[in-house]
């Protein structure tokens, strides 16, 4: 017997567009576009199946940005279900889908709590208010700087408490700090379990006392975002014991590939080996889709082949001719060709000659990054236009993307000025 | 590589032309057309191919031989080739020979004379035009060369416009072609699209709000509605009670102002008018009656004519029947009795051909049945019979003694036959003998012919043994068999010779012979093989012959005696045997002469016998006959007929019998029926004449038309009398229908008088008047209280269920028409704005749930977000891609700059070093600036920067000259050297630099084979000069 079981999710993000790729075959596109609400419907028949008390869902239910009416729709569909199957659910809205930043007017149902912008105590079992409560507040507008943690206060006369926020613990993790707070602000509550969203990979940041938990989102939707995805299965003892079970709940699964060509010697030997590469990211992906970004990196003779005008393309689209009509499909979306001719640099650097002069300036721009911006201002037509800056990340690369582009464009010099010696 | 040798075959004014160049520089000088550029291009010719078009005009060979020639080259490891090519397609076919006669193809030259013959022309082998011109050192691979040749940057240039060409289509800042700008543009146009849909979810909230009002305002109207309803149905109901309820109302009123009847009859008026009629009606009838009655007994009491003859209609219809009898009778009786008449006459005619004991009754009773037919048939038959018996008889005895007397003669001529013929000389027995005795005498013949050939063939083998002479002349006999066949074989082979067409025959004589000889031959060989100690042999032979001989001749004698002859030879035997022939002939003659007569002996004794046979069987005959004669008389006799009639003519009778007894059968029916007919005629008569007795009608005779008009005349009577007794009789019954008529009419109308009292007084009336307004007013009321039932009906229709009538009729009392139509028509308006509003809204609910559907299922926001999600990521691949080239693109430029500074290129530190000694130090340095790379300068040796315009020509040509020098030492130290053929390059030099310009050449040819070509015989001296091993070679003096 249990106190409670739930299922923490977050970051749903339904309906929005994977993030960074270019898909051209419809059938990966269909399913891409689909995954989110897929997973979203995994999550909600776990709820059915395990027969939960109630699911969590801690903020970016959406992307408000989009406002999708799709996605609010689904999502009130799958917060139906889960009433008729007696499910109560519990949803705090986050950064990217505030209080203000999504509109249709949509009824939830009576089982379903979505947190407001203060604070709300709501107890699991209405007839036993006192066994487990849910604490909780949505953010009202998007951006949410201050410490949120504060303002839930203390355990109160509850068996167990549980915090539903979409907050940031801690400062390094990779996304926007948003609610910033730390481990011990949240242990200072004396709450038992901190269903937290936000971080897209999952954390469990502390296992009991309190559980402090990031279950990731439920479906990756960037080349970063790899590996299994999904929600928490939650089980707590009559002791208050935590048992957390993670269940994968993504349909199509990200895995970036590097292949090194030094050992490769022709291009029929490089189709195999990323065939192979391919095929065992595929099986590794548990039955579910594949989308891969290929990386090809080192020294070898292929490269000459690599940096033939449309090879890579060619690549790509053999590749994916032969994977993404296979069920489970793998889809190759994007071959990136980071190699570089067969040659020793080090060597080839202290001739005294056109290209050791041009090696010798590549490494003075290594050396010092206050150089970088010589080449930061050559972008300058490109990263100030007014229509490409829009969609370009920032103003101009970093130092490190500048180092990784120089590395980049020696291999291109090399490429062009040694011709077929390279 | 050098030039050793030059042999032309045919090129412009060359023919096998032969010029060997020996050493590091030759001068080969010749007057003006002597062919020194002729010369220039035949080198390039054979080195780099012919152009590729019009190639047969390029220096054609005038002086004759093939066009084109060879070279002799020898390469920098001292290997000697030979490169010959002669015009012809793709440059013309180029033949290469190599150390030991290796052939090589084409792509052995790059190794020797360089990789392309832009390069070779510009720098290697030029004339005073090219030196003068700059573009002449501006081909792509030639000016890559001056400023990168060596540094190990050969594709520095092709590098940049690669780099630059690939950044310009993936994003130029002011192009509008490249990728980025597609992409930027469907982005932009995703981006306004998917603004189109950014408002779908507030819309789907405002759509849903309005969706819910919608809905409550439906509710609300339908409420409100309902009531109105209900009001009007209720309005309407009562306004159409009212129009039911008025004329109730009036009917009432006038229903109290009507008198009421009690127990009223039904019908009364139509019933009083019914009697009245009917009363009406029966007065006529009764008048009619009363004449009826009047007129039956007129007719009743009328007499009657001929009543007497009622008790005698019973005759009087007997005679009517046979009336037309009596006429018929009297009609048919003269004819009848003529038909007897001459029915009769034929049968007497008849019975007078039958004989005169033949009358009616034997003819009647003569028995000519079938039996009877059949007797006489027989008895005619064994008649006939017998009779042809005895013919046949007679005939069979004539032949039989005419066959006895045939016999008879035919036996007389054999006799006399046997009689004439002789005796045999010798019998069988005798014949048989003699027979053996010849056969007998003819093998002891035989037998002596052969014994004594044996005899005389061992006695010529014996004489051959005894003399060789005779030996020989044995020898030269030829044999006749083989001479023979010889013989006829030539004459054989003659005639086919001489005769054409005859190939057999020359074949059998050739045959003939080769036989004739081979049998000539063999029998030589034979005669050959025949031993000599034989003889012995022979001998005893001969004795056993000559005894054999002897011993048949014995035999021979013996059988001879037998025979009777003296000499026995082969004739002698055959003349025997032919004796013998004609006496068994004989023999043979007489024992068919003696068999012949016994024959005919015999055949006289069977014709004998077969004439008695003969004579018996007509005897016989004879007596049947006349038994059966006898049997037909008894026959005839029995029938009481003369015993002369033979069975024809008894047939006969018996037909006309026949005959007559067809006649007679009609004349007796005739006098029958006759009989018949008067006796008709007379009892009708009888019939007649006893009623027309009795009633006044006398016949007077036996005249028949007067029985007839008598019959006729009663009947007519009767007939009348029967008529008025019937009429009578129909008078009286009517008169008694007419009695009854009568009664029944009046005793009818009375009761239709009573009828009529009862009616009115019923009716409470005073007379029929008072009935006919009493019953009106009577029906008045009823249908009054009939329409108000059907009015109450219909009223209580419109009450509400369960409603009293009175209820209603109350509510009505309380009301108005006016009130009513006014009030429903206030309700109806406000009901018609209702439902305008809810069709209104109905109508937006229907558009409200098509938009909401539509925007729950719309998926264009999902794919316009993916797609711009997917074009944002290609801006961004593009964006590195196009960062990645740029940066090469820096990094390259800030490469040359810095190489352009710090490393001048060896080619222009070459021609630095070429340019200053050519200009004795006037000139200190050749640059290309580093944002000028193409762009050639000069500095003087006071500082001033110079760029080549700005020279003299001749010193312009000196700088072009040291870029060259500057080149060709370069490419000297990456690869092979190659020869340098310059044409009258010096002479637009001061004496000065002109010097230093050859000093430069001769320092050049340490390491470059150098032709100079010049017309000017003091360059040729001033090279002699500079180098004093120079090899001169005059054209003009080429055989």
């Amino acid at each position: 017997m249990s106190l409670i079981r739930f299922v923490h999710a977050a970051d749903l993000h339904l309906d929005s567009p994977f993030q960074g790729i270019a898909v051209s075959d419809p059938t990966v596109a269909a399913r891409l576009r689909s995954a989110t609400f897929d997973a979203y419907e995994r999550i909600i028949d776990l709820c059915i199946e395990q027969r939960v008390d109630a699911l969590l869902v801690a903020g970016d239910v959406f992307d408000g940005r989009d406002r999708s009416l799709q996605a609010q729709l689904k999502f009130v569909a799958g917060l139906q279900r889960l009433d008729e199957a007696g499910v109560r659910s519990f949803i705090c809205h986050g950064n990217h889908d505030p209080l203000d930043g999504w509109d249709a007017n949509l009824t939830f149902p009576p089982s379903a709590l979505s947190f407001g912008p203060e604070v709300e105590r709501a107890p699991v079992f209405p007839d036993d208010p006192d066994r487990v409560a849910v604490y909780g507040m949505s953010y009202p507008t998007s951006v949410v700087k201050e410490n949120l943690v504060p303002r839930f206060g203390t355990k109160g006369a509850e068996l167990f408490a549980i915090g539903l926020v979409h907050a940031n613990v801690g400062t390094d993790t990779g996304h926007e700090v948003y609610a910033p707070c730390t481990l011990g602000d949240l242990e200072g509550t004396g709450f038992d379990y901190w269903a937290l969203g936000h971080v897209h990979t999952r954390q469990v940041l502390r296992g009991n006392g309190p559980a402090v938990v990031y279950p990731g989102n439920p479906q990756g939707r960037h080349p970063n975002e790899d590996g299994p995805r999904g929600a928490y299965l939650v089980e707590v003892s009559d002791a208050g014991d935590v048992d957390l079970e993670f269940h994968p709940t993504d349909l199509v699964r990200w895995q970036g590939l590097e292949l090194r060509i030094d050992d490769i010697d022709d291009t029929q030997d490089l189709l195999d080996r990323l065939d192979q590469a391919i095929g065992a990211a595929r099986e590794a992906a548990d039955g579910r889709d594949l989308v891969a970004r290929l990386t090809l990196s080192g020294r070898g003779p292929v490269h000459g082949d690599l940096v033939r005008p449309g090879f890579i393309d060619s690549l790509q689209t053999d590749l994916n001719q032969s994977w993404s009509s296979r069920r489970p499909f793998a889809y190759c979306e994007r071959v990136t060709d980071s190699t570089f001719p067969a040659l020793d640099r080090n060597e080839r650097k202290q001739a005294e000659d056109f290209i050791g002069d041009l090696m010798r300036l590549v490494d003075d721009y290594s050396v010092d990054p206050a150089n970088l911006d010589d080449l930061r201002t050559a972008l300058d037509p490109l990263f100030t236009n007014a229509r490409a800056s829009r969609y370009l990340p920032d103003s101009a690369p970093t130092d490190e993307e500048l180092t990784a582009l120089l590395s980049a464009a020696e291999g291109a010099c090399l490429d062009l000025l040694l011709g077929d010696e390279s | 590589m050098k030039i050793d040798r030059i042999f032309i075959d045919g090129f412009g004014h060359f023919h096998d032309a032969d010029i060997a160049a020996n050493g590091p520089l030759t001068v080969i000088s010749g007057a003006n057309e002597a062919g020194k550029s002729t010369l220039l291009a035949f080198v390039c010719t054979v080195l780099f191919g012919f152009p590729s078009r019009l190639a047969n005009r390029f220096y054609p060979p005038f002086a004759g031989g093939s066009h084109g020639g060879r070279l002799t080259l020898t390469d920098g490891a001292g290997q000697q080739y030979t490169v010959q090519r002669h015009q012809g397609p793709r440059g013309g076919p180029l033949d290469v020979t190599g150390p030991n006669g290796a052939r090589f193809d084409a792509s052995v030259m790059p190794s020797l004379v360089g990789p392309s013959a832009d390069l070779f022309r510009s720098v290697f082998a030029f004339s005073l035009d090219e030196l003068q011109d700059m573009k002449s050192l501006s081909g792509e691979e030639v000016s890559g060369r001056i400023y990168s040749a060596g540094v190990g940057a050969a594709n520095l240039p092709a590098a940049v416009r690669e780099l630059d060409a690939s950044r310009q289509a993936i994003f130029a800042p002011r192009g509008r072609s490249h990728q980025a700008a597609a992409i930027l543009n469907e982005l932009q146009d995703t981006e306004s699209q998917l603004a189109e849909t950014a408002d779908q979810a507030t819309e789907y909230g405002r759509l849903t709000t309005r969706g819910q009002q919608v809905r409550e305002e439906l509710e609300s109207i339908a409420t409100r509605r309902a009531e109105l309803s209900s009001q009007a149905s209720d309005l309407d109901r009562l306004s159409r009670a009212w129009d039911e309820w008025t004329p109730i109302r009036l009917r009432e009123d006038r229903l109290k102002a009507l008198p009421e009847f009690e127990q009223f009859p039904e019908n009364a008026v139509v019933r009083l008018e019914g009697l009245d009629e009917r009363i009406d009606e029966a007065a006529p009838e009764v008048e009619n009656a009363q004449a009826a009655l009047t007129q039956a007994e007129i007719e009743a009491s009328k007499e009657v004519p001929d009543e007497d003859l009622a008790p005698e209609a019973m005759v009087i219809e007997s005679i009517r029947r046979g009336r037309d009898r009596f006429d018929s009778s009297v009609y048919d009786l003269p004819k009848r009795v003529a038909d007897l008449g001459a029915d009769s006459e034929k049968l007497t005619h008849d019975l007078r051909d039958l004989g005169t004991e033949w009358d009616e009754s034997r003819l009647e009773n003569f028995d000519a049945s079938m039996v009877v037919r059949d007797e006489a048939e027989q008895l005619r038959e064994r008649l006939t019979a017998a009779e042809q018996a005895v013919r046949d008889r007679n005939i069979g005895l004539e032949r039989a003694q005419q066959d006895e007397r045939d016999a008879t003669q035919a036996q007389r001529e054999v006799q006399a036959a046997f009689d004439g013929t002789d005796r045999p000389a010798l019998d069988s027995e005798q014949l048989q003998d003699q027979r053996r005795r010849l056969r007998a005498a003819r093998t002891s013949h035989a037998e002596l012919i052969a014994a004594r050939q044996r005899k005389e063939d061992l006695e010529d083998q014996l004489a051959a043994f005894d003399t060789a002479d005779d030996g020989k002349a044995e020898e030269s006999r030829l044999p006749l068999a083989p001479v023979l066949l010889v013989v006829g074989g030539l004459i054989a082979l003659g005639i086919g010779i001489v005769i054409e067409g005859q190939q057999a025959t020359l074949a059998l004589g050739a045959v003939l012979v080769v036989s004739g000889i081979a049998a000539y031959i063999m029998r030589m060989m034979k005669r050959s093989d025949d031993p000599g100690s034989r003889e012995g042999a022979l001998r005893a032979q001969h004795r056993e012959a000559a005894s054999s001989e002897q011993s048949a001749d014995e035999g021979l004698q013996n059988a001879g005696e037998a025979l009777g002859l003296a000499e026995i030879d082969s004739e002698s035997l055959d003349d025997f045997e032919e004796g013998l022939g004609g006496i068994q002939e004989d023999i043979r003659r007489y024992q068919e002469a003696a068999g012949a007569l016994g024959e005919s002996e015999r055949m006289v004794e069977r014709q004998a016998a077969r004439k008695a046979e003969a004579q018996e069987l007509l005897d016989a005959a004879t007596t049947s006959s006349e038994s059966a004669l006898n049997g037909w008389r008894t026959w005839l006799s029995a029938r009481d007929l003369a015993e002369t009639l033979t069975p024809n003519t008894f047939m006969q009778l018996l037909g006309r019998v026949e005959t007559a007894r067809a006649q007679l059968t009609p004349v007796v029916q005739m006098r029958d029926r006759i009989k018949a007919i008067e006796r008709d005629i007379s009892e009708y008569r009888d019939l007649v004449d006893d009623v027309a007795q009795r009633h006044g009608l006398d016949l007077d005779g036996a005249d028949s038309s007067k029985v007839s008009m008598a019959a006729d005349d009663l009947i007519r009577r009767l007939d009348q009398a029967n008529e008025a007794v019937l009429a009578r009789q129909n008078a009286a019954k009517a008169l008694e229908d007419a009695s009854q008529r009568l009664g029944g009419t009046q005793r009818r109308l009375e009761r239709l008088n009573i009828e009529r009292s009862e009616l009115i007084a019923t009716a409470g009336a005073a007379d029929a008047e008072d009935l006919r307004r009493r019953a009106g007013q009577h029906e008045q009321r009823q249908d009054l209280e009939r329409q108000l039932t059907e009015e109450r009906e219909h009223l209580q229709r419109l009450c509400l269920p369960n409603q009293p009538l009175q209820q209603l009729i109350d509510a009505l009392e309380q009301t108005s028409s006016e009130y009513l139509s006014d009030e429903l028509a206030t309700v109806r308006i406000e009901i018609e704005t209702l439902d305008a509003q809810r069709s209104e809204l109905d109508e937006e609910r229907g558009g409200l749930t098509t938009e909401l559907g539509r925007l729950a299922t719309d998926e264009a926001s999902s794919e316009l977000r993916a797609r711009r999600e997917s074009l944002v990521a290609q801006i961004k691949v593009l964006a590195a891609e196009w960062s990645k080239l740029t940066i090469a693109a820096t990094i390259l430029q800030r490469t040359r700059q810095k190489y352009e500074q710090e490393r001048q290129p060896g080619v222009i530190r070459h021609a630095q070093e070429f340019f200053a000694t050519i200009t004795g130090d006037r000139y200190s340095r050749v640059f290309i600036p580093a944002d000028q790379p193409s762009q050639v300068f000069v500095e003087t040796s006071t500082g001033a920067t110079l760029e080549p315009e700005q020279l003299s020509r001749g010193t312009r040509e000196q700088l072009y000259l040291a870029l060259r020098f500057g080149l060709i030492r370069e490419f000297g130290e990456h690869s092979e050297s190659l020869p340098v053929i310059v044409d009258e390059v010096l002479v637009n030099f001061d004496p000065g630099r002109a010097h230093r310009a050859a000093e430069a050449f001769a320092e050049l040819s340490k390491t470059n084979q150098v032709l100079v070509f010049t017309c000017h015989p003091e360059m040729v001296e001033l090279f002699c000069r500079v180098s004093p091993g120079a090899q001169v070679i005059d054209l003009d003096a080429l055989p």
